[in-house]
């Protein structure tokens, strides 16, 4: 069900861009000032041979989608949001691991081992699998960044790694994750904001709605 | 010795405090003079037994290890850590319940406290509303975490096998046995007391002078079956 919308959301964002993209000026200008003026931009970070990684703020009015291949948009995209849909139970994961390896270091090779001490080596070899699973979670969770710079710090460090749906909620303005690592660009993120529009009819109680 | 120099290290949670020590020897605080007189003997002992082992030509091989165990013993003796580790010798050589740094009520509380640490701990065990939680830490990866732990789950069900339950009081209730165990001054690190007829372990951490409660059922499902030769 969240999926679903999210994809429709996707697609929807992708149309609006793809409408948007007529403007021919391009313009990369400082950070957006206000929440009004983030869900109207689009995130481009960009690998630049020599400077680095590098990012812009672009008008959603001048972006020109159409530079830059798009995979992302095609029918494949829904198969590509699912995942991130994060199902997996680290904690669960750990203590089942440790179960499986205390029962391995059973008999009578073990009798003389001093108590808990079996439980530490256990807890030690099922440690990494553990963090391992932390990290990956931390990957798929929604990311929420309260100051703008946090979120593009973030996501240059974490460009190889973010998937094309993630969300990130910058300064509060959702924003998802349209392309990833290709024209030039090594992540493109566009306001999910916009596109509320496109399915908020069925969110609304009926008095809401005009004719 | 060596081996509980490894263990206090690891258990109160100083991995990464210890890696930076043995990267620059001589950073901490010169050993005091009072006190702990028969410990540091002991620490002292054992480091010169593992310096002739490895200046012993045929122990080539181990070496490497070797120094790890006398960095250990010297970081301890370095860094001033007597106290702590006469504690939790104590603590472990009186087979008391896994060791912890820390007690909190909430999660919250516990997460403030880690925050405000300039370097929390790794692999160290903390309490939450007496329960089990492991601070687990790793540079590497960013990730900060407070599992649930089930090392009190298996500790019970070891002790349970090499001491069976024979409790020292018995109380009606939940609260009477708080009572009891809360107006002793230096209760044991462990003893087993008797419910409402259940049997329960009562805990007490003299490094964070806490006490606690813990059902015998806890260990429930986590019994050793052993499918192997039966042990006398």
């Amino acid at each position: 069900m969240r999926t679903g919308s999210t994809a429709r959301r996707l697609m929807a964002a992708s149309l609006s861009l793809l409408l948007a993209s007529c403007g021919t000026t391009r313009y990369s200008g400082p950070s957006p000032m206000d929440a009004h003026e983030l869900s109207s931009s689009v995130l481009v970070i960009k690998d630049v041979w020599g400077a680095g990684v590098t990012h812009s703020w672009e008008p959603m009015s001048s972006f020109d989608l159409s530079r830059y291949p798009s995979r992302a948009i095609d029918s494949s995209l829904a198969g590509r949001t699912v995942r991130v849909a994060w199902t997996r139970n680290c904690e669960d994961e750990r203590d089942a691991c440790v179960e499986m390896c205390m029962k391995s270091l059973t008999g009578p090779d073990w009798s003389h081992a001093s108590k808990g001490s079996r439980f530490k080596i256990c807890d030690g070899r099922c440690r990494p699998a553990y963090i391992d699973c932390c990290r990956l979670r931390e990957q798929a969770e929604v990311r929420n960044f309260p100051v703008v710079d946090d979120a593009v710090d973030w996501l240059k460090q974490h460009r190889k790694e973010v998937l094309v749906g993630t969300v990130v909620a910058i300064a509060g303005v959702a924003f998802v994750v349209i392309v990833v690592g290709t024209g030039g660009a090594a992540l493109i993120l566009a306001p999910a904001v916009l596109l509320v529009s496109s399915d908020v009819s069925s969110e609304l109680p009926p008095m809401a709605v005009k004719p | 010795m060596a081996r509980d120099a490894l263990l206090f290290i690891e258990v109160t949670g100083q991995r990464y405090r210890f890696e930076d020590f043995r990267k620059s020897p001589g950073t901490g605080v010169p050993p005091r003079a009072e006190g702990f007189a028969s410990l540091r003997e002991r620490l002292n002992k054992t480091a010169e037994f593992f310096t002739q082992l490895r200046d012993e030509p045929e122990s080539a091989a181990e070496r490497e290890l070797i120094q790890v165990i006398l960095d250990a013993l010297h970081f301890i003796s370095s860094t001033d850590q007597y106290s702590a580790f006469g504690e939790y010798v104590a603590h472990v050589e009186a087979g008391g319940p896994p060791y912890v740094v820390a007690a909190f009520a909430t999660k919250e509380e516990a997460e403030a406290w880690l925050k405000q640490l300039p370097q929390p701990p790794d692999s160290a065990n903390i309490l939450i509303a007496n329960r089990y939680h492991d601070v687990v830490h790793d540079l590497k990866a960013h990730v900060l975490r407070l599992p649930r732990s089930r090392a009190l789950a298996y500790y019970l069900a070891e002790l349970k096998k090499e001491q069976p339950p024979s409790a020292v009081a018995s109380f009606r209730s939940l609260e009477e046995a708080t009572a009891w165990l809360q107006s002793q001054s230096e209760p044991a690190s462990w003893a087993w007391v008797l419910i409402a007829g259940e049997f329960y372990l009562a805990a007490y951490y003299r490094n964070i002078h806490h006490r606690a409660l813990y059902p015998l059922s806890m260990s429930k499902g986590y019994d050793e079956k052993s499918k192997e030769t039966p042990r006398q």
